[in-house]
């Protein structure tokens, strides 16, 4: 064997070598919606701590523009898991013979708020009239039900209107074609520091939402049945990635900041004033009984799931 | 005898000086100062139409980032694979079409209806065929061109002089021969024409697909831009994309010998 020859054998021996974890690891394709915000940066943010990869687990993240596309894939079976699916909008897949489950919470209230240009008379919400409106994302949304419980509890007299997404509503409010608007930090934090917009409510207010599990994960059920020990480390990972996010002078902030182009101060006030660690944990699905009653007015299912049907589609993975 | 003076023909303008470049620049002209005008008024929301500056900014910085290379090359890959799929096969079906009038009855009212569908219905079929990988924005770049493409051929097929079929047939060239040496060549245009509205859609319905379900590609940075409401970044990003459009469209037309057609 010439030294040429060796070189190349130890080259590609090392090569070879260094694939060796990566082939290890059990690889998880997952969706993910809403990129940018802090509760939906728990893979990206476990993943770059390398917290993921100590449990044997390599992520492939997909991001989407809304819990449908989200969940589109995992239905289909092109992805194992889906990240901040709406749990009315997986409620109504299931419903309808989807192989979805939902094996932990996503979001248990919302950090979502609903602001007014500061140059508007709109302080609260109590100051608005029937000729006012208040933006909700689309028909079904989780803010959509934020609105509608404004409505019922706080007796808000604002027509609830739908905008799309924090950035076509901004520019909505902004514009004067709406008078409330809604965002979901740190969306909309600059513009609050500049002055150009003032908080009127936050999710919160609503007592329904602060009990309520709004958006969830979910799996596909053949996924889940095929990968149940590599999905369950990855829900351990998911865990331990929290811990590692509300850690005093956690480097999960600049890295955040980062991933979401926010300052370091904006991804803190995020985290600090809109995100309490509560809201991310996912170990059980609050509100169910609300919840199916919102799905039910709405017309996503026909009548409430069974015991038995709730027993096969929420599978929380501990 | 009356004298008569030799008429000459007027030396060609040069590309720059011609009439159409000239018109074509104004209108640009006329878009950036209206845009800056407009900017600089605060009729519209100032963070959704910047001035002209901060985008040219913008587009400096794009321009100065090497990740977006690394994007641009998904997209185009993701584009020109599409189009290869969809063109070829846009090609033999109009073919098949403009030769055979049974089936072009048959079938091409259902192309004519297909293809001005908006192809993003196809999508979640898409990513159940061939994943939420760049195989599904392929499939959507090859679905958008293929109609274009196909009809664009059929139509040519049916408007090639029917004397140089004769002529192909009393040489008794066989179908293969007749293929390339008669309707290939007389398809040139319409197929290039097909091509060109073919990868203008194919452009379209990968971005958009790379909008809805993407980690990675132009369309991904676009709404990212968007969704982080940092609009600069987003108009950088289309208006390279529009000049690259253009450059692109208009090298398959050179290539296709489009400038050589003469207009009456």
């Amino acid at each position: 064997m010439t030294r040429m020859t060796r070189r190349a054998f130890v080259a590609a021996a090392a090569v070879i070598a260094s694939t060796l974890p990566a082939a290890a690891e059990d690889l998880l394709k997952l969706t993910i919606g809403q990129r940018g915000n802090w509760d939906t940066a728990i893979a990206h943010l476990g993943s770059k701590a390398g917290i993921f990869k100590k449990h044997g687990i390599a992520l492939e993240m997909i991001y989407t523009s809304g819990s449908g596309e989200t969940l589109q894939p995992v239905i289909a079976g092109s992805v194992d898991l889906g990240l901040a699916v709406g749990t009315i909008g997986a409620f109504a897949a299931y419903s309808k013979g989807a192989p979805v489950r939902i094996i932990g919470a996503e979001a248990t209230g919302a950090a979502d708020y609903w602001y007014a240009k500061t140059s508007s008379n709109i302080k609260t919400l109590k100051d608005t009239t029937d000729k006012n409106t208040i933006a909700f994302s689309t028909n079904g949304s989780s803010t959509h039900s934020i609105v509608r419980a404004f409505v019922n509890e706080l007796g808000v007299a604002a027509k609830p209107t739908p905008t799309g997404n924090p950035s076509a509503t901004l520019t909505a409010v902004m514009t004067d074609q709406v008078d409330i608007g809604w965002a979901s930090p740190p969306f909309g934090l600059r513009e609050i520091e500049e002055g150009k917009i003032r908080v009127v409510a936050k999710a919160t207010d609503a007592a329904m939402v602060r009990g309520q599990t709004v958006r969830t994960v979910v799996a596909n059920a053949e996924a889940l049945a095929k990968k149940k020990d590599a999905i369950g480390r990855f829900m351990q990972a998911y865990r331990e990635t929290i811990a590692y996010m509300y850690a005093n002078d956690t480097p999960a902030l600049k890295d955040y900041a980062e991933f979401a182009g926010v300052s370091e101060a904006t991804a803190r006030k995020a985290r600090d004033e809109f995100f309490p660690r509560a809201l991310v944990e996912p170990d059980a699905i609050h509100g169910i009984d609300s919840l199916m009653s919102e799905a039910v007015t709405l017309k996503f299912i026909p009548q409430p799931l069974t015991k038995e049907q709730l027993a096969e589609l929420i599978q929380i993975q501990k | 005898m009356a004298e008569t003076d030799r008429v000459t023909r007027a030396a060609p303008l040069p590309q720059w000086a011609h009439p159409v470049t000239l018109v074509r620049v104004a209108i640009i002209l006329a878009v950036l100062v209206i845009w800056e005008a407009v900017a600089a008024s605060g009729l519209l929301y100032r963070d959704v139409v910047p001035r002209l500056g901060i985008i040219v900014a913008a587009v400096w910085k794009l321009l100065s980032t090497p990740d977006y290379y690394w994007h641009l090359g998904v997209t185009a890959g993701e584009i020109g694979t599409g189009l290869l799929v969809g063109g070829v096969s846009g090609l033999l079906v109009g073919l098949v079409l403009g030769a055979n009038r049974l089936l072009s009855r048959a079938f091409e009212a259902y192309l004519y209806y297909l293809g001005p569908t908006p192809k993003i219905i196809f999508f979640p079929v898409m990513i159940m065929w061939f994943g939420v990988g760049p195989g599904s924005k392929i499939a959507m770049g090859a679905i958008s061109c293929f109609f274009p493409i196909a009809l664009s051929t059929a139509a040519g097929m049916r408007q090639i002089d029917k004397v140089l079929i004769r002529v192909g047939r009393s040489f008794r060239l066989n179908a293969w021969q007749m293929a390339t040496k008669i309707y290939l060549p007389a398809l040139r245009h319409p197929i290039i024409n097909g091509v060109r509205l073919g990868l203008g859609v194919a452009i379209i319905g990968t971005l958009l697909a790379e909008t809805k379900l993407s980690n990675r590609g132009i369309g991904f940075l676009i709404i990212q831009a968007y969704s982080l409401f940092d609009m600069p970044r987003m108009y950088a990003m289309l208006i390279v994309l529009f000049v690259l459009a253009i450059g692109v469209n208009a090298l398959v037309g050179r290539l296709g010998g489009l400038h050589t057609i003469r207009r009456s």
